[in-house]
């Protein structure tokens, strides 16, 4: 997903919520809300950019399939299946660990028994991604700020 | 990639961020309801007369 499209000040201030508008206290070592934790802090910071993995009988599309404007649903999609002679599709949506190739595979071992030929799997790695806690998205917005900073800084210069 | 706060992603909320700065946000069952209409079309996939919709925990929640 291109997130660096939305790299843009009406982020910053779509996050203001939780936020002053201006520059976040926390930045300057002044009481704020709590940091997040490193637990809460994993399922964007890391697991969000763990590469897709490969999954036997299933292909990645990336492209194809668009939602709202100008977002990308990627899904794992059967690869050994007739798409014309097909009757049934099943769409996986994944819980909170993204896990869209576990999804495929277990989905594709319950359909074996059945007529697998005529089933295509369809599992969904994003667009879905958790927030748990609104401090979380603090962090994010802190993030964010700095990023929007950064950016405007640089377009300043030219 | 798009984020939901708490259960909101489960229950069709809009996305929290990232903010589309050029049109609509993006609500959870936009995601759903592309998926099931990816299927629907009839020009590549023209004997399809079932469409299953699973989930695995949240997953499960947000159909």
């Amino acid at each position: 997903m291109n997130t660096g499209l939305y790299l843009t000040s009406s982020m910053h201030t779509s996050l203001a919520r939780w936020e002053p508008d201006w520059f976040p206290a926390s930045f300057f070592g002044l009481p704020g809300q709590p940091a997040p934790t490193p637990y809460y802090m994993k399922p964007l910071s890391t697991r969000s950019a763990l590469p897709l993995l490969e999954t036997p009988g299933a292909i990645i599309d990336r492209s194809s399939l668009t939602v709202g404007d100008n977002s990308v649903l990627v899904y794992y999609i059967s690869n050994d299946v007739d798409f014309s002679t097909a009757t049934q599709a099943v769409i996986v949506v994944h819980g909170v660990n993204r896990d869209a190739n576990k999804a495929f595979a277990s989905m594709q071992g319950a359909v074996e028994t059945a007529n697998k030929n005529e089933t295509i799997i369809m599992a969904v790695r994003t667009i879905y991604c958790f927030v748990k806690r609104p401090t979380l998205i603090a962090a994010y917005s802190l993030f964010f700020s700095m990023e929007t900073i950064r950016v405007r800084f640089q377009s300043r210069r030219g | 990639m798009h984020m939901y706060e708490g259960n909101g992603w489960s229950e069709g909320a809009d996305n929290q961020f990232p903010t589309n700065p050029i049109g609509k946000d993006v609500s959870s069952f936009d995601g759903l309801d592309a998926a099931i209409a990816y299927f629907a079309n009839k020009n590549k996939f023209p004997s399809i007369r079932h469409i299953v919709l699973a989930g695995h925990s949240a997953g499960g929640q947000s159909k």
